[in-house]
């Protein structure tokens, strides 16, 4: 009874530093999330690496493994994404966790993430932590992109032309293309969604595109720092992505 | 305070002509309404002895003289003196009631309902004073009463809060039947037009007996209007509301005759996405964009209809009422699983419903009879209802569903029969009243998703209440038994995979199992009204209430929309037993009033979610949230002072505060509200504008505290201060009253969170300024 009487105690209008309680209810903390390679093929391994801490003792770690597809400019899911969840006993107040996972031989190819939340024996929980990364297939569509020269970092001039060059290629069908120029504060300069699906096309020329004029009245007068996206996805779902850097003035 | 000349003496003509020693019977009435003025206060003769009245009005006095002096005061009446010269042994006294508003702020004893007990702690309101606050969600209206609160998803969807209880714990009786809606869920709101309510009971804390043994939080207690004379009537009110470009509109026509009446009223809203002074939030360590400072499908429309009737045949007064309810409303795409940007971005068009959404239709019927009888009553309500609900989003996850294209995540379809009958049993100064009440409910589940599984519930519960009419107050005292039955399915979700380019189920997942779990309680409840003078009055009641665990408590096993949580129920946990006391303390004067209202509450098993250690295995779940039971202590208090300076001001200012936290960790119980004050200030002005005089104005301030007592995991909230305005007036024109009235709310667009709101973990802020038009016309 002896808990009672402090509360009951406690019952002025204004009690506001009774009742504090020692109970942990602190949240533990994901120190660091992160994949051994960002890139990873269908059949292949997934090895995520996280750190751990709570101020008491930790309990559980969930992964949480799922496609980041939308939102990278299409509506339907098809193909099988790869999904999977992982909660990893935990213990003790640090704990450093390395997972393996074996990525599915028929996993739609794309961008993925690894999202992950630590709770602690007193159910306090963290904020999420993600770490983003890619699964390649032998089935996804192949980006060659040969203007710009995106190895090294091209620069533009004032009203100069980008003609673009290279090719995509499907052994069945390239359902959509996406080719964005855009700089790093969020203005797209240039965009392209080509709809492709049931034409059968598995051969797509990117000379075929419009070209790029870097006006100066569209790019203004000083040096802008542009990334360059070629989305290419095929009939099954799976993404490719090509991405590069590219200099205006 | 002008010596009155005796009223009395006319009633000298009755009677015989009688002296001294027999006691003099007094009656003191209401000189326009003829009705009785309880509690007044008397004094008479040269020792100025003082008695007070009775609830009826009544009063004895001893006098041995036959001159003297007489001095009756009551609040809302003018002082009343004279020199009595004593002709017989009946005295009436008419009091003159004030121009002052006071008497509309004082809860008179004949408006509380009959089953009602007078001790208990009771607001009365009206739809003129809920127009003054309107809000799509009924709830939300309400929440300027102290210690009222709504927990809202968005501006369309919300339930009532009654000193930080709510779901099962809140009974809303609607028209005599009990409003059976799965008001265990937080997201769930209150499916009723707030068009429709013409009165509005609001009784807070225990002793709610004889409505239903669950509400151990309180009773919203949804009254008919009284009929008007007129043989016809009609009403009509047109709203636009600018935060969310809402438009409302609803109608009314009552037609009766000598022994019947009929009443129908329609009533539609549509409101679009609305709009936050920010736009960014901040979720998880991402800021994210709230673009044109518009929460994307936050749209909605709802429509509703009422169909009344009614028939009065000698001593029986039959009524039937017919009415359906249906509402659409999106739901914030960031809510449902962790915000994405793309997600969130604008879709171009403010009023579009879109995924995910919510979609709700109610339907009742319901049937009443009363039958007066001498020193009896008898009062039956007889109702059948259904409500179905549904969240239509797409599937989180693959493999739940066989149907890509399928997006009924979740469908709940409860059907609902209640029957009330009480009867009241008048003798003297006694009342007794026995009732028995009963239910029979059944859910059927549907969607990709599981939350609760299908079962059938029985309920019934018998009671007595005994109130006394003491010479100041009166005294009630009340059992109650209760049996509550529940029978759960077993409920296997299938599993499905793509098997030769076919999508077929694989394997199932058991989420609910077959369970059965019978309750019998008992509550009991003693209460005590006392008017200690014509200043003072004491409204006391202490009770044990006894609530059995709903079906989520007992059965849920899954992920409710909008938080991330899986939460899960346990046929373990046991009715939740409490012992309640509150106490309400007034204090009136001619002018103003102070009242005072502390209650306490010890829960031995308080039910309540309480996250775990433990990961959900789903793969949209977060943590897993456990139904669990903590003896818990639920306090607080609400005050409020009225002050009304001349006959055309009022100012008023209210508080409420709750202290409320679990036993077993001594962490504060969650969801609860904080301090929070309202400071009001109403004027007439005799100006000449627009044709018309008599302008009102309303001025409003809130302040509400940052609350950080919460539960683990539960995020604090920072305090925040609105500022409201409001100009209105009518007309009376030969068609009928003609009023207007133009409001601002959030006048400095002030940016906050409302620790209540359903959007809140996202940290998105609540609606900006709205600039709001009612025009209102009634014959």
């Amino acid at each position: 009874m002896k808990k009672l009487l402090i509360p009951v105690f406690c019952l002025s209008l204004f009690a506001v530093s009774c009742g504090k309680t020692e109970e942990d209810t602190t949240a533990p903390e994901i120190l660091s999330l992160s994949v051994e390679t960002n890139e990873v093929s269908a059949g292949g391994t997934l090895i995520v690496k996280a750190d751990n801490k709570d101020e008491t003792a930790l309990n559980q770690l969930k992964l949480n493994i799922h496609d980041r597809f939308d939102g990278h400019g299409h509506e339907k899911i098809a193909g099988v994404p790869w999904e999977e969840v992982r909660v990893i006993d935990l213990d003790g107040k640090e704990y450093f966790v390395t997972e393996n996972f074996d990525v599915p031989d028929n996993a739609t190819a794309g961008p993925y993430h690894v999202i992950a939340q630590l709770v602690d024996g007193e159910g306090n929980t963290s904020d999420f932590k993600e770490v983003d990364f890619w699964v390649y297939n032998s089935d996804m569509a192949l980006i060659t992109v040969l203007s710009p020269d995106l190895t090294i970092e091209p620069y533009y001039a004032i009203d100069d032309t980008l003609n673009f060059a290279g090719s995509i290629a499907d052994d069945e069908e390239i359902a959509e293309i996406t080719v964005i120029v855009k700089s790093f504060t969020g203005t797209t300069y240039y965009e392209q969604d080509i709809d492709l699906e049931g034409q059968n096309i598995t051969n797509y020329d990117l000379s075929t595109l419009p070209s790029l004029i870097f006006n100066e009245s569209d790019f203004g007068p000083n040096h802008v720092h542009l990334e360059m996206e070629v989305i290419a996805i095929d009939n099954d779902g799976n993404i490719n992505e090509v991405k590069g850097n590219l200099h205006y003035n | 305070m002008a010596l009155k000349r005796l009223l009395v003496a006319l009633l000298s003509l009755w009677g015989s002509v009688s002296f001294a020693q027999n006691p003099l019977l007094g009656l003191v009435l209401n000189e326009k309404t003829k009705e009785p003025v309880p509690f007044a206060l008397i004094e008479f003769g040269h020792a100025h002895q003082r008695i007070i009245a009775d609830t009826a009005g009544r009063f004895e006095l001893n006098v041995h003289e036959t001159e003297f002096h007489l001095h009756i005061q009551a609040i809302g009446y003018q002082h009343f003196h004279a020199e009595v010269e004593l002709q017989s042994d009946t005295l009436v006294a008419y009091l003159i009631p004030d121009n002052y508003l006071i008497q509309e702020v004082t809860v008179s004893v004949e408006r509380k309902s009959a089953a009602t007990s007078q001790s208990s702690t009771t607001v009365l309101t009206d739809r003129s004073e809920l127009a003054q606050n309107w809000s799509p969600s009924l709830a939300q209206t309400l929440s300027f009463i102290p210690g009222v609160n709504s927990i809202n998803t968005g501006v369309g969807i919300g339930k009532p809060v009654i000193r930080g209880l709510s779901g099962s714990r809140i009974q809303v009786n609607d028209n005599g039947i009990k409003q059976e809606g799965q008001q265990w869920g937080a997201d769930h709101g209150l499916d009723i037009d707030p068009f429709s309510v013409e009165e509005i009971e609001i009784i807070k804390g225990a002793n709610a007996l004889a409505y239903g043994s669950d509400a151990t939080g309180g009773i919203l207690n949804l009254r008919p209007a009284t009929l008007p004379d007129e043989k016809f009537s009609s009403s009509a009110n047109t709203l636009y509301q600018s935060v969310n470009n809402a438009f409302g509109a609803s109608a009314s026509s009552t037609i009766k005759n000598e022994s019947t009446w009929l009443t129908l009223r329609l009533s539609g809203q549509s409101f679009g996405d609305y709009k936050v002074p920010a736009d960014t939030f901040i979720y998880n360590s991402f800021i994210l964009p709230i673009e044109n400072e518009q929460l994307v499908n936050t749209a909605g429309h709802q429509y509703s209809g009422q169909l009344t009737t009614g028939l009065s045949a000698g001593k029986h007064d039959f009524s039937a009422r017919m009415s359906y309810f249906e509402q659409k409303v999106g739901i914030f795409p960031g809510a449902v699983g962790i915000p994405r940007a793309y997600q969130i971005a604008d879709d171009g068009d403010r009023r579009n419903i879109a995924l995910p959404f919510q979609h709700n239709k109610h339907v009742r019927f319901s049937g009443h009879h009363h039958y007066h009888g001498e020193n009896f009553q008898w009062i039956t309500d007889l109702g059948f209802q259904n409500n179905d609900r549904e969240e239509q989003s797409f599937p989180d996850a693959h493999g739940i569903t066989p149907d890509e294209d399928n997006t009924q995540a979740l469908a709940l379809d409860l059907s609902t029969a209640s029957l009330n009958s009480r009867t009241y049993f008048y003798s003297g100064s006694n009342k007794l009243q026995v009732g028995i009440q009963g239910e029979f409910q059944r859910n059927e589940i549907g969607g990709f998703e599981f939350l609760i599984p299908e079962y059938r519930r029985t309920l019934g519960g018998l009671y007595f209440l005994n109130e006394k009419s003491t010479k100041r107050g009166s005294i009630n005292f009340g059992v109650r038994t209760d049996v509550v039955h529940y029978n759960a399915e077993p409920f296997f979700q299938p599993i499905y995979d793509i098997v030769n380019d076919e999508i077929v189920p694989v394997d199932s997942r058991q989420r609910s199992y077959a369970a059965a779990q019978y309750n019998f309680g008992l509550s009991a409840a003693f209460g005590w009204m006392h008017h200690w003078s014509d200043q003072w009055v004491s409204r006391m009641n202490i009770a044990r209430t006894f609530r059995a665990p709903n079906i989520a408590e007992l059965a849920a096993n899954g992920v409710h929309h909008g938080t991330f949580r899986h939460e899960v129920g346990s046929w373990e946990n046991t009715p939740e037993v409490g012992y309640q006391l509150d106490v309400e303390i007034t204090h009136s004067r001619r002018n103003w009033q102070f009242q005072v209202s502390p209650f306490f509450n010890y829960f031995t098993n308080f039910i309540f979610l309480r996250p775990s250690a433990q990961f959900s295995p789903l793969p949209e779940a977060g943590q897993l949230y456990i139904y669990e039971q903590a003896p818990a202590i639920h306090s607080g208090t609400e005050a409020q002072v009225t002050w009304l300076p001349n006959a055309t001001e009022k100012v008023s200012v209210g508080l409420d505060y709750i202290y409320a936290f679990n036993l077993d960790e001594n962490l504060p119980l969650p969801f609860m509200p904080p301090l929070s004050g309202l400071i009001s200030w109403e004027k007439e002005w005799h100006l000449h504008f627009l044709g018309t005089e008599d302008w009102k104005t309303d001025f409003g301030y809130r302040y509400t505290a940052p609350q950080n007592n919460v539960d683990r995991n539960e995020l604090t909230t920072p305090g925040y201060s609105l500022l409201h305005l409001a100009v209105g007036n009518e007309w009376n024109l030969n068609s009928g009253t003609l009023g207007l009235r133009l409001e601002a709310r959030n006048v400095l667009n002030n940016t906050y969170l409302n620790h209540l709101s359903r959007y809140r973990f996202l940290n998105l802020p609540e609606p900006g300024r709205n600039i709001a038009a009612q025009l209102y016309w009634r014959l």
